[in-house]
């Protein structure tokens, strides 16, 4: 595994942090590097990354636990991920503009994998959203059943 | 003391062969079928595979697609309960669970690591507020290539909540018993091991969310992969 993110209150994981690990698979500190880019360098676009990726990853928590408060019982998808993920990559594309990032973002393989990079982890913000749902609301059937689903108990 | 190294186990490349596994993404698709094995008139068969278990209104309990008979048509293990006319159905592939691994195992944990029970059989399955005994049911995602690679991650990542544990690994294995066994401990029945991965040191949780943040889906670096 990449990494494992820990919250020390049964809460989901802040935006930041979902947004760094992004960032870090985005932009890996140990993948291909033919330009020799230096580590500082690499670890200061994964931070502009993760500062375009955070908002996002806000947005799609918010309005899933928006979704959640005004009905519990309806643990569905409340954001397009996709069209999220789609424009999420179109920003760091502009992002990646006169830098030595450019010429990997401007790839049509590089957006399809951003995009599921970024999916993936908008749609893992959701998922963790419905799971502390569910710890908050056991009387919920629907809730019951998504945890059962997923943790077993 | 043992150790966790990541790595696919090299007995999963075998049985990969030996369509011992099925890591497709849930598909649904329309057929009709009239108290019988046979289902026709599939809307589509792309991503089913002969081993996948179905469901839907009328469908027989337990159905596994049991033979692809043509490009829309299909016969099930089970017959239909009733007429199944257009009806919406639900395929599914085997059900692959991830479980953690305590920090200083007893077992050693790597590519030579063949099941589950490598882990049950050492005591090193972690236990805890908020762990359940085997660990977590993982939501495929259809296998891609790119270039000479296939490979396959799982989405969303899998997350532990109101969690008191530690650990510092963890093994995905399948739970489905597709043949009679291969090698070693990998004898009849399910719990075959497809890869172990280590956290690189003790990760602990505290009443609190611990989520595994798998490697980026590419052919590189996915969690399963083939070159």
């Amino acid at each position: 595994m990449t990494s494992v993110l820990i919250s020390e209150t049964n809460t989901n994981h802040p935006p930041e942090s979902y947004a760094l690990a992004t960032a870090g698979q985005l932009v890996p500190s140990d993948g291909y590097n033919p330009q020799g880019i230096s580590p500082l360098r690499i670890r200061e676009l994964q931070v502009k990354v993760a500062l375009i990726l955070t908002p996002y990853f806000a947005s799609i928590i918010g309005r899933q636990r928006q979704s959640l408060e005004a009905d519990p019982h309806d643990l569905r998808l409340a954001s397009n991920v996709v069209e999220m993920a789609d424009t999420a990559a179109g920003k760091l594309q502009t992002l990646s503009r006169n830098s030595f990032w450019h010429a990997v973002t401007m790839s049509d393989e590089w957006l399809n994998t951003a995009i599921g990079i970024i999916g993936t982890h908008l749609m893992t913000a959701v998922h963790v959203e419905n799971l502390v749902h569910a710890d908050n609301h056991p009387d919920v059937p629907e809730a019951k059943a998504y945890k059962t689903k997923y943790q077993g108990s | 003391m043992g150790s966790i190294t990541t790595a696919m186990t090299t007995s999963s490349k075998a049985e990969y062969m030996a369509a011992a596994h099925c890591i497709n993404a849930t598909v649904t698709a329309t057929a009709s079928s009239s108290t019988s094995t046979s289902y026709t008139a599939a809307s589509s068969l792309a991503g089913i595979a002969i081993g996948m278990t179905f469901s839907g209104t009328n469908v027989g309990s337990g159905s596994v697609v049991a033979a692809i008979t043509s490009a829309s048509a299909f016969t099930s293990s089970v017959a239909s309960t009733g007429s199944i006319s257009g009806g919406t159905l639900t395929f599914v592939a085997d059900p692959l669970f991830v479980a953690l691994i305590i920090p200083s195992p007893a077992g050693t944990y790597g590519a030579a690591s063949v099941n589950f029970t490598d882990i049950t059989g050492n005591t090193d399955e972690v236990s805890g507020t908020g762990y359940t005994t085997g660990g977590l049911l993982l939501t495929n995602v259809s296998p891609v290539t790119s270039g000479t690679t296939g490979y396959v991650n799982f989405s969303p990542n899998p997350s532990w909540t109101s969690a008191t544990f530690s650990t510092a690994g963890c093994m995905i294995y399948n739970t489905v018993a597709r043949n009679g066994g291969t090698s070693g401990t990998n004898t009849v029945g399910g719990g075959r091991a497809l890869g172990v991965y280590s956290f690189s040191g003790t990760q602990t949780v505290s009443a609190g969310v611990l989520t595994l943040i798998m490697p980026s889906a590419t052919s590189s670096t996915a969690v399963l992969r083939i070159s």
